[in-house]
């Protein structure tokens, strides 16, 4: 079912349209939520928390590409039950790899002074991503927002491991001279 | 500010750009990497051995009529024939300065001298693997130790890295992966990419032509 037809059953409240949101991206989500959390029974329970969120935001939400949209819902979902999670459970994610490698475009403060604007913070990082060339941009978005491990991330975008690394490195280090220029407190 | 404001960041992201590293993703997986770089490889030494064979050929025909010409005509013939090699040899190295410019990068040997620290903290049992035309050997003693001390000790540098194609791979007790290319005398690994030196060059040679030798 095309991802038009499934938004107007949601729109109906018409219960057909989670099942045929499970048939068609049952999992698709639970591998972005798998990312995260490394744990199939955790995973499960946060694509089912995507679906919950998803019938309570159609109406008023119409997306136009469903996977992008149900993407978000799991990924923030999945990061919040992360943050929760006692630290032998945090070791095995690629959400947790993850953050330390981000480290390096952050300092890691948090004083009251740095209140960030999130959606100013987002729109910077579009723009940056947009100017970086395709190469970069698709490893950079599928290894941190995706968060696929390396060895994926290299394989999808026709690279060996060692080059995907060292082109994440140097767009993580771009990243960085950019936010600072665009005067975010790095 | 911290990674995690980061990624909340990542997750208002405009849907283009998602949409377009899913397409990416969700594509069946065509060749792996690995696969297309020994067959680009095999490619380059086929079009090599071709050449050669090609050039081999005709300075036989230029030998043979050149012969004929040396028994039967005056002396000044005989200092051209000698001057075909090294013509021919001149047009081989401009072909090969040109196809490497072609390609879109220029590598030439470091410049930096060598220490030669041949300690360097290794002992005799450390060991190396060259993946070498499909096959890994393995290595120990005092050529594991060289070839340890050159790969593990490079100036690798990020920005260096380039689309060249490695000619073989090395594993090493402390990094697996150094991609090499002798030809163009650079490595590349997780850190980065480096060039190696003319002497570090000839030093991985050596140690090849003994792996050659053992395989013949």
């Amino acid at each position: 079912m095309e991802d038009e037809q499934i938004v107007t059953l949601y729109w109906n409240r018409d219960e057909a349209a989670l099942q045929e949101t499970e048939t068609k991206y049952d999992r698709y989500l639970t591998k972005i939520a798998y990312n995260i959390l490394a744990d199939m029974e955790d995973s499960r329970e946060s694509v089912n928390d995507t679906y919950l969120a998803a019938w309570n935001s159609m109406p008023p939400q119409r997306p136009s590409v469903l996977s992008t949209y149900l993407g978000k819902l799991t990924r923030r979902i999945s990061i919040d039950r992360f943050r929760y999670r006692t630290r032998d459970k945090r070791r095995d994610s690629q959400y947790a790899l993850s953050l330390s490698e981000l480290d390096e475009c952050v300092s890691g403060g948090n004083t009251t002074e740095e209140i960030v604007n999130v959606r100013h913070l987002a729109d910077t990082i579009g723009i940056f991503l947009r100017l970086q060339s395709e190469e970069a941009r698709n490893a950079f978005i599928g290894r941190y927002y995706f968060l696929d491990p390396l060895k994926e991330v290299a394989a999808y975008c026709g690279m060996s491991e060692s080059k995907c690394k060292s082109l994440l490195y140097r767009t993580r280090v771009g990243l960085r001279e950019y936010l600072e220029k665009e005067g975010f407190c790095v | 500010m911290t990674a995690e404001k980061l990624h909340e960041a990542l997750n208002l992201l405009p849907g283009d750009l998602i949409a377009e590293t899913d397409a990416l993703r969700c594509r069946p997986m065509k060749t792996k990497a690995h696969g297309r770089r020994w067959a680009a490889m095999a490619a380059c030494l086929a079009v090599v051995l071709l050449a050669g064979t090609v050039f081999g050929i005709s300075s036989l025909r230029a030998g043979k009529s050149n012969f004929a010409a040396m028994t039967m005509q005056a002396p000044e013939t005989w200092a051209a024939a000698e001057a075909a090699p090294e013509a021919e040899d001149r047009a081989l190295n401009s072909m090969d300065a040109a196809s490497a410019e072609d390609a879109g990068c220029a590598h030439a040997p470091s410049e930096e001298k060598t220490s030669s620290d041949a300690a360097g903290g290794y002992c005799g049992n450390t060991s190396a693997t060259v993946y070498l035309d499909g096959e890994a050997h393995v290595i120990s003693g005092t050529e594991a130790v060289a070839l340890t001390d050159i790969l593990d000790n490079l100036p690798y540098d990020p920005a260096k890295v380039c689309n060249c194609v490695a000619e073989f791979t090395i594993d090493t007790e402390m990094t697996s992966g150094y991609e090499i290319n002798l030809t163009e005398s650079f490595v590349r690994c997780e850190l980065g990419q480096a060039d190696l030196t003319s002497e570090q060059a000839q030093t991985i040679r050596e140690i090849l032509s003994g792996l050659e030798m053992e395989k013949g």
